[in-house]
């Protein structure tokens, strides 16, 4: 390739490149800049000390959204593998799915905070049965459970999309041929569904992992104590008005974020190139 | 499909309560105009368009709404016309070296979260003076819109063989005049499915409107923000407004992927 | 050994199959089903493997009914079209999976696989991927995995559908060689007509979901039952007429195809005096002849066609065409007038469809 074809594509490249550079570059490199110049980096540390607020908002963030990742990776994976398996009302199941992809994120904290709030459905109903049985009612609000429940209805379908996306790629005959050769149901799930759809399962994952760490609405909404860590980040920008100190805490929120997408991108380009199919 | 198939239909029964029943719940606080005390807790006792009447006519409210579909419909526009000519390039293999690179890069925005951007944004908008502006915010929503635009149209680029190209050079055609006259003929539906994620997104992005536009510009997502607890309890106009934003594009995307017969990936 | 009774499946209101029974007679028999596209041998296959399971009808090996005995279950040696190998174990694991499930110790599998890999002769590739491997290697790879797990009978379903040509002919006779040393029964599906001929003991040709013939070869070859084996198998000449005599000892029926002009031929069925019946000739069953004689007629050649190793010619016999296959030797010009002899007719009755 010519030099002069090579800066024909950087330059049908460009508009990209200076948009990004604009809106995403500057402001990151703005980030990192007034986090180690304006807030110093001793100062930065200081923040996560363990007995500080941030501290404590960072590891109950990772927490919940470790939670919800897994019960989605699970219940999504699941019934992915029960939709190739089975094949029945497969395309009713993949539309119904789909409907929570297209919901925005503040409505689904709306949604879920008026069906978790003591007086809303789901609370409701759940008490009057835990009420009969001889239990302590219980509370939702301010838990990390909300969120947990929240997320899984927006995240459940992601896993299961991009499961099943893998899956239904798998031959069929493959899965015939082991069973001729004498797998049933649980070896045929270990032996062949899951090693050759371990980097989709990995890459839903990390997306969902990554999405329920950054996301602000659906605990914004929810509420949480202590408060969800992209929350307070917010509400120090929004109600402190301290962009030194919330862009100090940015910066572990970006290099973490990174580091997920780092892996979620390298496992994307192999899922892309076509693994072992 | 195989009907009649037991554990098929429970498992289907089963998620579409699961997924409908919080988007019921939704449209009755919105409908439900007075509600039972005691003993019916969960019925309303009257029900009617109350709300939507309201929302629609407070002015700050009516002007929320009009304000998200004209920013919306912008931003679809922009970034669409922002990636044509890198997906252009990436789609049809032009870039060789490097090309993962390239292809990751119309991506990154996925892997940066919304609130750390909103930080760096703020002093690099009041600097350039685009706080609280409209192009301010239509920029700031078009970041998140890059990646579902650029892997929509570099897959559509893909798809279209590339003989066809060759054979409109072979006529004398150049740069943009076969992108005009060869692609985008062939791109529609996936200029179609670019256009509805990118406005999808859009009318979902709250934090950066809330960071860098309002009160100025506030949207239907700040105004359900508002009513859902951010500033006060008001489960019915939040209701009302989150139905306005959710039915009408599960309407848009049911019919376009029905016509077209695309599908759209939002993950 | 294995014998199916009156299976059938339907989808909907296509009948993939439709009523098929049939036995193997040996405990070494090369079987195969046979016939076009979407007439239903893969259906009657998966039946038979147990991967599908019949609407009616039942399935019996020995004298045990296993119609509702699952796959994993039924020791079939499957051997896909696909060759549907796992992409992620190597060719070991792979023809290992079948006895690791088996739970055999170590040694025996190391043993049996290596017994397998011989047999079908990929000795050395054992740490190969599935990926690695060229299409002949991976049918072979298949092929040892099948077998490996010392199955009761083998199952074939258009097994060499993806490889070339020349390829195809030579794995042919190692597969029939291979099943006669494992003295184990095998089906094996095709729908290509020369390679069933070939390779089989007996043959089923097959029809929109019903069995229209069994037989050796030879019979199916000679002696067709219907016009659609004569027509299915090799190149046949149809003509209509309508039968003027039958001698049912000889087994011979007279049929007038035109005003004066009668052919004898075998019947195939019973066919009545005055009833409406076909006649199929092969073109390598039309000679050149001598002198006037039983089913010699005048025809013009209409269209020479140079094939290498032959000629083929079209004859008009008025407003009837018919192809002639003769040696190359055998130069004729377009326009001539030729006496030729119709040998080897079969008389059907004409069905009304
Ligand atoms: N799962 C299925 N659902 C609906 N129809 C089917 C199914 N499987 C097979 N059929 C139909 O049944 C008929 C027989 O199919 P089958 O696969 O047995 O044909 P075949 O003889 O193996 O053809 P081929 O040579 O093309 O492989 C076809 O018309 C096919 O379309
Ligand atoms: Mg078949």
């Amino acid at each position: 390739m010519s030099m002069d074809e090579r800066l024909k594509n950087f330059l049908y490249f460009s508009p990209l490149l200076i948009f990004f550079a604009v809106v995403l570059f500057w402001p990151l490199f703005n980030v990192f800049y007034t986090s180690s110049k304006e807030f110093g980096l001793a100062n930065a540390l200081a923040l996560f000390k363990p007995d500080k607020y941030a501290w404590k908002s960072l590891i109950f963030t990772i927490r919940v959204a470790f939670v919800s990742t897994l019960l989605s990776a699970f219940f999504g994976y699941s019934i992915a593998l029960i939709l190739v398996m089975r094949k029945s009302y497969e395309n009713v199941i993949i539309q119904v799915l789909r409907v929570p992809l297209f919901v925005p994120y503040i409505v689904i904290g709306f949604i879920w905070r008026a069906l978790l709030a003591p007086k809303g459905y789901v609370t409701m109903i759940l008490n009057i049965l835990l009420t009969k049985l001889g239990f302590e009612p219980i509370n939702f609000m301010g838990k990390g459970i909300s969120i947990n429940i929240a997320h899984i209805w927006l995240y459940i379908p992601m896993i299961f999309i991009i499961s099943y996306a893998a899956l239904v790629k798998i031959n069929p005959e493959i899965i015939e041929a082991a069973r001729s050769l004498g797998a049933s149901g649980w070896v045929i799930i270990k032996k062949i569904y899951l090693p050759l759809t371990w980097r989709a399962l990995i890459t839903g994952t990390s997306i969902v992992f990554l999405a329920a760490f950054v996301g602000v609405s659906i605990p914004l909404i929810l509420g949480s104590e202590p408060t969800y860590f992209p929350v307070y980040i917010y509400y120090i920008l929004n109600q402190e008005f301290d962009i030194a100190k919330a862009s100090a805490m940015s910066m572990v929120f970006v290099a973490i974020s990174m580091f997920l997408g780092y892996i979620y991108f390298t496992l994307s380009i192999r899922l892309r190139r076509g693994g072992y199919q | 499909m195989k009907r009649g198939d037991k554990v098929g239909i429970i498992l289907a029964s089963l998620l579409a309560f699961y997924i409908f029943f919080p988007l019921g719940v939704m449209i009755l606080e919105s409908l439900a105009t007075q509600w039972y005390r005691i003993q019916k807790w969960w019925a309303p006792e009257k029900v009617g368009i109350k709300w939507y009447v309201q929302v629609f006519q407070t002015p700050e409210i009516f002007k929320a709404i009009w304000m998200t579909f004209v920013i919306a419909i912008t931003v679809a526009v922009f970034v669409i016309l922002l990636n044509l000519l890198p997906a252009y390039v990436i789609g049809t293999g032009k870039i060789k070296f490097g090309r993962d690179f390239f292809e990751t890069f119309g991506s990154i925005p996925q892997t940066v979260p919304a609130v750390a951007l909103g930080v760096g944004m703020l002093p690099v908008y009041s600097r350039l003076g685009w706080l609280y502006t409209f192009h301010g915010i239509v920029l700031a929503h078009s970041v998140g819109a890059v990646p579902y635009v650029f892997r929509n149209l570099t897959n559509g680029f893909a798809s279209i063989d590339p003989e066809l190209e060759e054979a409109a050079k072979v006529f004398g055609a150049k740069g943009l005049t076969i992108i005009r006259k060869v692609y985008l003929p062939l791109l529609k539906p996936y200029l179609a499915a670019a256009g509805v994620l990118a406005f999808a997104w859009s009318i979902n992005e709250f934090v950066l409107t809330m960071l860098l536009g309002y009160p100025t510009i506030a949207t239907i997502a700040v105004k359900v923000y508002q009513n859902a607890g951010g500033y006060y309890w008001a489960p019915h106009l939040a209701g009302a407004l989150s139905t306005l934003l959710v039915v009408p594009s599960l309407i848009l995307i049911f019919l376009l992927e029905k016509y077209t017969g695309i599908s759209l990936q939002r993950v | 050994m294995l014998k199916v009774v009156n299976l059938k499946k339907y989808y909907g209101k296509t009948r993939a199959v439709d009523g098929v029974t049939f036995e193997l007679k040996r405990k070494d028999e090369f079987f195969s089903l046979l016939g076009p596209s979407g007439c239903g041998k893969t259906t009657t296959l998966r039946i038979i493997a147990g991967l599908i399971k019949p609407d009616e009808g039942r399935v019996y090996f020995g004298n045990e009914d296993i119609t509702d005995v699952p796959v994993e279950k039924r020791e079939v040696g499957f051997v896909f079209q696909s060759y549907a190998l796992f992409p992620h174990m190597t060719v070991f694991e792979n023809v290992a999976f079948g006895l690791k499930l088996k739970k055999l110790p170590e040694e025996e599998i190391r043993k049996r696989v290596k017994e397998a890999l011989e047999l079908v002769g990929l000795q050395g590739l054992e740490d190969r991927y599935p990926r690695q491997l060229s299409g002949g290697q991976q049918q072979r790879v298949a092929i040892a995995r099948a077998i490996a797990v010392h199955p009761k009978m083998l199952l074939f379903d258009e097994p060499l559908s993806n490889l070339d040509a020349k390829l195809r002919e030579r794995v042919r006779f190692e597969l029939v060689e291979l099943q006669k040393k494992l003295k184990i029964p095998a089906i094996y599906v095709t729908h290509d007509q020369a390679e069933a001929l070939v390779i089989s003991d007996r043959i089923a040709v097959m029809n929109r979901g019903r069995i229209e013939q069994i037989g050796t070869p030879y019979e199916i070859y000679k002696r067709p039952k219907t016009p659609f084996v004569a027509d299915f198998i090799g190149i046949s000449n149809f003509l209509e007429g309508r039968v003027v005599g039958v001698d049912n000892e000889k087994g011979i029926a007279t049929v007038e195809i035109k005003e004066g002009i009668s052919l004898e031929g075998f019947l195939s069925r019973n066919v009545h005096k005055g009833s409406k019946a076909i006649i199929s000739i092969r073109p390598e069953n039309i000679r050149l002849a001598q002198k006037e004689g039983v089913n010699v007629v005048e025809s013009k050649v209409v269209k020479k066609t140079f094939l290498g190793d032959s000629y083929d010619y079209r004859l008009v016999l008025g407003d009837i065409e018919l192809r002639m296959k003769t040696g190359p030797e055998v130069e004729l010009e377009v326009g001539q007038i030729v006496k030729v002899e119709l040998k080897e007719c079969i008389v059907f009755p004409k069905e009304r469809r």
